[in-house]
């Protein structure tokens, strides 16, 4: 069946496209030459990760990357190095519902500090007081079990989960020089030392300057200038 | 007709023959393998830079989900690559109690059970990155080939559901749905993309974005689509119509620099009506209607200190409406309608954070529109010349209060000045619960409105069969909703709302029978109440699955039922599926949608549409080739006709085939 086209010529608009797929081809082969990308575009949903993964992948990497910036006194290591007669690796603890998944995979064969990295995972407190019932000797029980393990660790992670036992972990950790980090709502300003807090969509920290010290850890200025909030006074827990 | 289609299918196999190692990967804007690999080699300053998945719309600034005061649906470019889509009405129809009704001309999104024949789409707020796009005539939208963006450009779409007038003002009575752009560092280099499907459809996009230092970005995209369409069978008429053709030229500007977007965009689209509407002669090729729409903003955003940002944004909108009408009352002539409309809008809104329990959003809109023209006229008179200005404005203010670590109250509360009918304040409440780490409870109260638009106050052909009512007031819709949110295994995301909706002073075009005169008038009260439900899955292996099943009931009090083209009931299932892991994935999509009611009153029978798409993604390292199969099954299916159409049904497309090649250098 035949017709007339009202205003445009299809048959022009056929060409337009072979043209273009022909152009694509040529340039293909070899006039345009592909460039690399100025700067990675910001990585987001991809079709297998959700949103949570994301967020923690991007909190291992800030962790992975506070390691960097952090010195602990030379004693904590020290006799661990002696017993092994080499670098012990540093040991990063996750203590609760671990929401990182296998965001820290890629990091478990590279060193710092001449170190390699282990992970931990450790029991949730809460949980297992749900499960023993919120006890004095419950409590007990969870600390003679888990406390030589949290001690060790060099970075501490408190999962969301320990809403309502965090306060307790830090007693653990308190004359250790085990630095804690949690993204909980007011960890910081409760005797945490490093808060992560999601601001306009991106991942932002605070920092108690004052448990840091306390514990003999140094946090070097690259990475307390970049802290969005430092908490100096003394503080609760 | 058939040959040319398959001669031009010939070419993408001979253009991928020929292709060498090339071009720059083109699907989507990330890279899928070892995302978290990456992380670990930026540095602290780039990992701050770093945006997590979060959403607008609900609240005027960026939350989760879950913390939002409504239920909220987001669409990523990836899920619109996927599941080719080629349209934004393609995208809205996935979202759990939304529906399309496509009459051959224009498209109409229906939402929570109103789908009303002759509804402009003005009961949903279209924005693109934030700036208001419905036009100042008919409040309507346009949402298939004469939408302002190819969807190829959208970088999410966020649809709110829920009355939205507290932050929003008018329009935004069922739904407020954000389309955001892509930007140019999601291209970084030139992109081109041929489309060619059935019935002569052809389509081909260039775009070329660029970051050209630290600050400053740049995005321009031009696409050009055509289709010839297809012979149209109408018993009612005893003949084929060969009036379908749908030919859109559309091209988009963006720069952004610092806290400034620039962002400009237009549209032109032709099509043929083949539905001989309106007692036209059928199968005349002049019966056609010309939209064109361009929108220019500007928006500036900025952090003050730690706890107050601002937002400001201007923009210039344009709609020209072209209607041509070919009659035959003994003589052949051609009718003209003609619609004119020039705007500028403007917006300041400020976000401060009192402690760290309350956030408090203030801001101020005014729509100023220099132009509302609506015309017609044929070669025996002028009917209507009618040609109005006006103004509007608004306030609001919004309130997020974290009263313990696991309820937030969040309320707003906006007024709004229009010139045709005075004043109108709307509110919403939301109180949102997190019962448990993984289940969020939101209790939501709201009301919205809907200014009578310009056409419906004054569109009047001199008192011969319709006049005017200046006197028409907004129509109110007041909500209440539940919504639950659950995750399980941190594979599942369930979720779960509940609404009871009470419409009133719905303007409907009514009879006067003193003087036989058709007019807009308020005349109804409707109710709906309906249940909507999703559960999302994904799994590591690169799998996604969307189901989910909504229900509404509404209830026309002036009537005594059900409304017109409501379907009661809808299903729909969507896969990702990897056939081989990141390189060759499917993605399909079904859609059940029980019977709707005409305005004959007959039903249509209910519809189950399914459709395929095969992407093989870098096919000689950049290249991204598409096979889209739409109505994968051949099912007959038809949507209601609207007043001005002698049939009762339209007879919707059958099985297409089409195939997208994308290239990037």
């Amino acid at each position: 069946m035949t017709y007339k086209r009202y205003q445009y010529e299809s048959g022009m608009i056929r060409d337009l496209i072979k043209t273009l797929v022909l152009v694509a081809t040529l340039a293909a082969n070899g006039i345009f030459m592909p460039t690399a990308f100025c700067s990675p575009p910001p990585l987001q949903t991809s079709a297998t990760q959700s949103s949570e993964e994301i967020e923690y992948g991007v909190k291992a990497a800030f962790i992975f990357n506070f390691m960097k910036f952090i010195d602990w006194p030379a004693e904590k290591k020290a006799e661990q190095d002696k017993k092994q007669s080499e670098k012990s690796p540093m040991i990063i603890g996750i203590l609760g519902n671990n929401p990182f998944g296998q965001s820290f995979a890629p990091i478990l064969d590279k060193t710092i500090q001449e170190r390699t990295i282990q992970i931990v995972n450790i029991e949730s407190f809460q949980e297992y007081l749900r499960q023993h019932g919120n006890s004095q000797s419950a409590v007990t029980a969870y600390q003679n079990k888990y406390q030589q393990l949290i001690q060790q660790c060099d970075i501490l992670f408190i999962c969301r989960s320990e809403e309502k036992t965090f306060a307790r972990v830090l007693l653990i950790t308190k004359s250790h020089a085990v630095l804690t980090v949690s993204d909980l709502p007011d960890f910081a300003k409760n005797g945490g030392m490093i808060e992560f807090v999601e601001e306009n969509k991106k991942v932002r920290f605070e920092i108690n300057l004052h448990a840091v010290t306390q514990k003999d850890i140094k946090i070097r200025s690259q990475l307390l200038k970049l802290a969005r909030k430092i908490y100096n006074d003394e503080s609760r827990g | 007709m058939k040959i040319k289609v398959w001669t031009s299918f010939l070419q993408i196999p001979t253009a991928i023959l020929l292709m060498g190692v090339s071009c720059g990967f083109a699907h989507g804007e990330n890279s899928k393998t070892g995302n978290s690999e990456a992380l670990f080699d930026m540095s602290i300053e780039q990992l701050m830079q770093f945006e997590l998945d979060t959403v607008y719309t609900a609240s005027r600034f960026e939350q989760k989900i879950t913390e939002a005061p409504s239920a909220v649906t987001v669409i990523n470019a990836d899920e619109i690559c996927l599941y080719g889509y080629k349209t934004l009405l393609d995208i809205l129809e996935s979202v759990p109690g939304f529906y399309k009704t496509y009459d051959r001309n224009y498209g109409y999104l229906g939402v929570r059970g109103f789908g009303r024949p002759g509804d402009y789409n003005s009961r949903v707020l279209l924005l693109i990155d934030g700036h208001r796009l419905n036009d100042n005539i008919a409040d309507g939208l346009l949402m298939v080939r004469d939408f302002s963006l190819d969807v190829d450009l959208i970088k999410k779409v966020e649809i709110v559901r829920g009355p939205g007038s507290a932050l929003y003002g008018s329009n935004a009575f069922f739904a407020v749905i954000n389309v955001i752009t892509k930007n140019s560092s999601d291209y970084n280099g030139l992109e081109l993309a041929s489309y060619l499907a059935e019935h002569n459809t052809a389509s081909a996009r260039a775009t070329y974005g660029q970051v050209f230092n630290d600050n400053f970005q740049g995005l321009f995209s031009g696409t050009y689509f055509d289709q010839d369409g297809q012979p149209l069978y109408y018993g009612e008429f005893g003949g084929t119509a060969d009036n379908d053709d749908d030919n859109a030229n559309s091209f988009l500007v963006k720069f952004s620099f610092s806290d400034w977007t620039f962002l400009a965009t237009h549209v032109q689209r032709e099509k043929g009506i083949p539905t001989a509407p309106w007692g036209t002669i059928f199968g005349d090729r002049r019966t056609r209607s010309d939209d064109a729409m361009t929108q220019i903003g500007l928006t500036y955003q900025h952090d003050i200190s730690d706890d107050l940002s601002i937002l400001g944004r201007v923009a210039y909108n344009r709609y020209d409406y072209d209607g041509s009408y070919a009659y035959d009352d003994g003589g052949e002539y051609i009718n003209y309608d003609f619609w004119k409309g020039r705007w500028w809008t403007g917006e300041l809104q400020f976000t401060k954070m009192f402690s760290d329990t309350h956030r408090l959003i203030f801001g101020t809109e005014a729509q100023y529109n220099i132009r509302q023209d609506q015309k017609n006229y044929d070669e025996y008179g002028v009917y209507l010349d009618d040609h109005k200005h006006s103004k509007s404005w608004g306030m609001y203010i919004q309130d997020e209060f974290h009263l313990t670590r696991n309820l937030s109250l969040i309320s707003g509360i906006r007024q709004d000045y229009y010139d045709s009918f005075g004043f109108t304040v709307n509110p919403r409440a939301a109180l949102i619960y997190q019962a448990f780490e993984d289940t969020t409870f939101k209790f939501i109260y709201g009301k919205a409105f809907r200014a009578p638009s310009v056409y419906e106050l004054y569109y009047n052909d001199g008192n011969a069969t319709t006049k005017s009512n200046p006197d028409l007031q907004p129509e109110e819709v007041e909500s209440f909703e539940i919504v639950w949110e659950q995750t399980i295994d941190e594979t599942y995301h369930l979720t779960c709302s509940g609404y009871y909706n009470t419409v009133e002073n719905l303007i409907n075009q009514q009879t006067d029978p003193g003087d036989g005169l058709a007019q807009f008038q308020n005349v109804s009260e409707v109710t709906a109440k309906g249940l909507e439900a999703t559960l999302q899955g994904r799994w590591k292996n690169g799998v996604r699955m969307k189901t989910g099943y909504a229900y509404v009931r509404t209830h026309d009090k002036s009537t005594g039922s059900t409304l017109t083209n409501s379907p009661e009931h809808m299903v729909h299932f969507n896969l990702i599926y990897p056939l081989i892991s990141e390189t060759l994935l499917a993605g399909i999509e079904t859609k059940w949608t029980s019977e709707r009611k005409t305005l004959g009153g007959n039903k249509i029978n209910d519809s189950f549409v399914t459709n395929l798409t095969l992407t093989y993604e870098n096919l000689l390292k950049h290249l991204n080739v598409q096979l889209g199969i739409y109505n994968l099954f051949d099912e007959s299916y038809q949507h209601p006709g609207f007043e001005e159409h002698l049939q009762d049904v339209l007879e919707q497309d059958g099985r297409t085939v089409g195939v997208k090649l994308t290239c990037r250098f």
